[in-house]
This record gives structure tokens, C-alpha cells and sequence, in this order.
């Protein structure tokens, strides 16, 4: 059977309307369904942008980036590129701390940046993290005011930091020394 | 790829959740996603079709990269069919979002099917592993491997402070999105659902209805995922969703039980029609096909099946995929109206329960 609305494509949703009594009955293909009805789901990325308030004043602002400008923002809910980041941080940054509830990210790291030995070696990955899971407990304490507690967790994250730091140096000069006997041998 | 590869993976109803896991398989399966962005290039949704396209071609070249690469397939969505496209939702392995715009788009999976890489969704890229039963540490470790094989050649988008950057922000941080999709129709029964859906926000948590609209579902299946990616890392996410399931899966027990203590007749009567009706129907709509799949399921996990039924695990999880739409159309390879449907689900469902 044929879509009852535009007749090319095939029917595949069937609609029933009843209207001061009267019932009309359509088939539909996908295409004129769709057409016809055009919501039911929400766009929850709207949620983001609605926080803006469009109609704060200044200088129309894009992102260098993309030359994605905060009213397009408000229309999708969706960045144009990763450096929309930096360009709208003063009006995403609190946006994100209440979705969140945090504007920090703990968790896996990018390989390959500075921290890409951490990622190597297992176990100081694991340092790293629960480095930042006690971070994280450091600032849930300050705010409940738990300060012998914030203490104790502030010692042990420093002592985290020395062993990162410590094993971290210890790749470092492992590395150059490395490189230092293959320019040996070369000359 | 060939034309019949490619309808391996769009045709039948296969996907590797149907294995079951574990004996009363109230969780379905485990799905974990992880969204990553490259940096310096514009998100999928300002990408002309073209720069699109040869971004997804970088990705899939690094995918392929490797002494030990899995042995991918790649399937372009412009060259799907509509009835593969339904296919590929159905089995979770593709998302209406990126069915809006299929041009310059690709989907990657591996030979399982457990594996799976949405390549210029929302994000550049999409990864997912999905396994049958409740498994979510061995998920991560799959998708973490993935994304960590990929980070070597793939520069990510990436920030101190904010992790992951992602085009929506609701999933910056971890880019990971676990989910576990469980069958909860004691609870339903009890009137004990709605009580614990609505403490599920407090914390972090969302639940959508499978097969059905909103939060209710006629088929019992639930899909239980966080929602906060930003502040807790990947291990804290998974283990906090971890254990809210688990005691969701104590919360099914218990109503199970119950009702074996005191509506033990009634739950009977309710099992024994729906297999009568499973196996003997001529015309079976989608709704009533999942209730009564859905109540074949509880009466298979509490050991209320008449042997006769014949019905196993991996039978009746396979019959919940072949009776939808989109499977009833690629069996019979081409366009179904409603009432064909119901026909052929009827069919279908009568030959599952061994009666022809």
C-alpha cells in the first residue's frame, strides 16, 4: 500500500485521528509520518543552552574556532568544536558545574600529553587516580567544615604527589640517559 | 565490504546479548559508551559532507592500524537500506540521531557484534561494547583498550580541567555512558517500580522504558544508565551503577518470591495464557507480542514453564528481537503493512513455542 498523503512511497504508520467525532484514518510512509508530527522526543540539549539567557547584552561573540556564536548555541544546545570551550567559559563553566555538580574531571587521562608516562605504568596510573579521587574528597571535606579529616587526606595526597613525582623523574632521567649512549654511539 | 557481509549484520536477529549470561537474566545486557571528539576539527554537526567523510576514513585507517586489529567491518549508512537501518537500531548498534543525517557517517563493528564504533554522531566518534548480562568492569576494559588503541594515533580533544571535550556538554568529563538493561516484571507486579524509579536521580541515575513510551514498558525491560559524566572517574561510575543494579536485582528477587508465596495460582494462570496465546495466535500485535514474551520470561526464571513449551533462554530472547518490526520485515525482505506484521510475528512466535 501506498502513503496515503504523498502516494510515492510506501505506507508503513498507520494514523487514526478522531476529530469532534469523526475518525480519519490515514497511512503514512516514514518521511510524511515523521513530517506530520515532527516532535515527541525532547531535546534535552536545550537544557544546557536555556540557561543562557539570550538576551544579555555585549558584543556578539563566536567561537574563532568554528564561528559558532552563542545564539546557536541556544538553538541546538550543541558546541561546534572543542575550543567553543575556551570561548564561552564564562557562560558554560556554571552551566556545567550544575549539571554536573563538579567542573573538575577526574578519571582516565589523555595519553600522549605530559601525562602519557602515567598511563604506561599501571600502577602509577592508579597513583594518579586515586590521587584525584582524594582531591575530590579533599574539597567535599573543606566544605563540610571536617578540617582535622581535609588534614590527614591533604598529607596523604601529598605524599602521592612525591611518589608520582619521584617515579616520574626517575623515567625522565632513565630516558635521557638512554639518549645520551645512542648519541654515543653514533659520534 | 560485499553486499552479503554487509546483511550479516543488518538482516538477522543476532546480536550478543541474546547469549544468555546468567540463570534468572534479569539483566539483559551491559552497554558501555565512550565519546571522544578530535581536536582542532569542528564537531560532526559542522561538518560539510565531504570533510565528514574524510574524517571518517581517518578514523577507520587508525582502527585497521595494528599488528593485532580486531577484523572490523564498515558499513557507510548512504549505502543502508531503511529496513537495515531499523535492523541496526534495533540491536542498539546504531542511534536515531545519526539516522537524521546518514552522509559522510560510518558504523564499525566487530565479527561479534559486541564491539562497535559510531563514527560523526554527535561525537567524532562513538565507541560501544555491549555484552550480555550484567558485566560492566569487563565492558570497560574492552572500550577502554579501544579507546586507549586509538589515542595513539588519533589526537583527542581533551582538557585539564574538563577531560573529554564532547559537542554536548551534558557529556564532558569521561565521555562514558554505562547503562544495563534489566527485566523487572515483579517489581511491576508488586507496584513497587515506579517507588524506586524515583529514587534513582538522587543519585545520578536515569531509567527509560524499553519497547514502550516514557518510563513505561510494556515489555518490563528497563534501561538504567548514569547521567553525570563530569566529576567521578570511569571506576566510580561504573562501580556506583554496579551496585544500585545488584540491588535492584535483590529488590526482583524478593517481589518474585513473594508473589510465589501469595499469588502463586494467579501468577500461574497469567504465564499458562500468555505461552496459550504465544503459541497459538494468529494475529499478534507488538504490544501484546512483548507483554506476553515478557510474562514467558518471568515464568521461565522462576521454573513455571510447562516442559512441553519447549522454550530456552537464548529461543525466547532471540523471539523478543525477531518480533519487531524492523527483523519481521528483513525475514521477509521487503515492506510489511501492519496487519502482514502481526501475521508474520504471529508466526513467528507460534514456531518459537513449538507449535506449527
Amino acid at each position: 500500500m501506498l502513503c496515503t498523503k504523498c502516494g510515492k512511497r510506501p505506507a508503513s504508520v498507520h494514523v487514526e485521528q478522531r476529530l469532534n467525532g469523526q475518525k480519519m484514518e490515514e497511512y503514512l510512509c516514514e518521511e510524511c509520518a515523521e513530517a506530520l508530527w515532527g516532535f515527541g522526543t525532547l531535546n534535552l540539549n536545550k537544557v544546557f543552552s536555556s540557561h543562557f539567557g539570550l538576551g544579555a547584552p555585549g558584543p556578539v561573540q563566536t567561537c574563532p574556532g568554528c564561528g559558532l556564536s552563542l545564539a546557536e548555541f541556544n538553538g541546538t544546545g550543541r558546541l561546534g568544536c572543542s575550543q567553543c570551550y575556551q570561548t564561552f567559559a564564562q557562560q558554560l563553566l556554571p552551566v556545567v558545574n550544575k549539571f554536573h555538580g563538579s567542573r573538575r574531571h577526574i578519571g582516565k587521562v589523555k595519553l600522549n600529553n605530559q601525562l602519557g608516562q602515567l598511563m604506561q605504568d599501571p600502577e602509577l596510573a592508579n597513583k594518579n587516580y586515586e590521587k584525584l579521587a582524594l582531591e575530590k574528597q579533599l574539597n567535599e571535606l573543606v566544605q563540610l567544615e571536617k578540617f582535622e579529616e581535609a588534614a590527614a587526606v591533604r598529607d596523604k595526597i601529598r605524599g602521592l604527589e612525591q611518589e608520582i613525582n619521584a617515579a616520574l623523574a626517575a623515567a625522565r632521567q632513565k630516558q635521557q640517559s638512554q639518549q645520551a649512549g645512542k648519541a654515543g654511539e653514533q659520534q | 565490504m560485499s553486499r552479503a557481509e554487509i546483511e550479516k549484520i543488518t538482516t538477522l536477529p543476532y546480536a550478543a546479548w541474546v547469549e544468555p549470561a546468567d540463570e534468572p537474566q534479569i539483566v539483559l545486557s551491559s552497554r558501555l559508551r565512550l565519546a571522544r571528539n578530535l581536536a582542532g576539527r569542528p564537531f560532526p554537526n559542522r561538518l560539510q559532507d565531504a570533510e565528514a567523510d574524510a574524517l571518517a576514513q581517518e578514523i577507520c585507517e587508525q582502527l585497521q592500524a595494528g599488528a593485532a586489529a580486531e577484523a572490523w567491518q564498515v558499513l557507510r549508512l548512504e549505502d543502508l537500506l531503511q529496513a537495515e537501518k531499523g535492523v541496526l537500531l534495533e540491536k542498539h548498534l546504531l542511534s536515531q540521531d545519526i539516522l537524521q543525517h546518514p552522509a559522510g557517517r560510518r558504523l564499525v563493528v566487530n565479527q561479534a557484534q559486541s564491539l562497535a564504533v559510531m563514527i560523526n554522531e554527535e561525537d567524532h566518534l562513538r565507541m560501544q561494547a555491549i555484552l550480555p548480562g550484567l558485566q560492566l568492569a569487563a565492558g570497560w576494559q574492552q572500550i577502554s583498550a579501544l579507546d586507549d588503541k586509538l589515542a595513539l594515533g588519533l589526537n583527542f580533544a581533551y582538557d585539564q580541567q574538563l577531560g573529554f571535550l564532547t559537542s554536548c556538554p551534558s557529556n564532558l568529563g569521561t565521555g562514558l555512558r554505562a547503562s544495563v538493561m534489566l527485566h523487572l516484571p515483579a517489581l511491576h507486579m508488586t507496584n513497587k517500580l515506579e517507588g524506586i524509579f524515583r529514587q534513582l536521580p538522587q543519585v545520578g541515575l536515569t531509567v527509560r522504558g524499553v519497547y514502550g513510551e516514557g518510563s513505561q514498558s510494556q515489555s518490563e525491560l528497563y534501561q538504567i544508565s548514569n547521567q553525570i559524566t563530569l566529576g567521578y572517574s570511569e571506576e566510580e561510575i561504573i562501580s556506583r551503577l554496579q551496585q544500585l543494579v545488584e540491588e535492584i536485582i535483590a529488590q526482583e528477587v524478593q517481589a518474585r518470591e513473594w508473589l510465589r508465596q501469595n499469588r502463586l495460582l494467579w501468577l500461574q494462570d497469567r504465564i499458562g495464557r500468555a505461552a496459550g496465546i504465544l503459541a497459538n495466535a494468529c494475529l499478534l500485535t507488538s504490544a501484546e507480542a512483548m507483554e506476553h514474551i515478557s510474562t514467558l520470561r518471568l515464568g521461565l526464571a522462576m521454573g513455571l514453564c510447562q516442559p512441553r513449551w519447549q522454550i530456552s533462554w537464548r529461543e525466547l530472547n532471540l523471539l523478543m528481537l525477531s518480533v519487531q518490526p524492523p527483523f519481521l520485515q528483513a525475514a521477509a525482505s521487503k515492506e510489511l503493512n501492519q496487519y502482514e506484521r502481526d501475521e508474520a510475528r504471529a508466526v513467528l512466535s507460534r514456531k518459537f513455542l513449538g507449535n506449527n
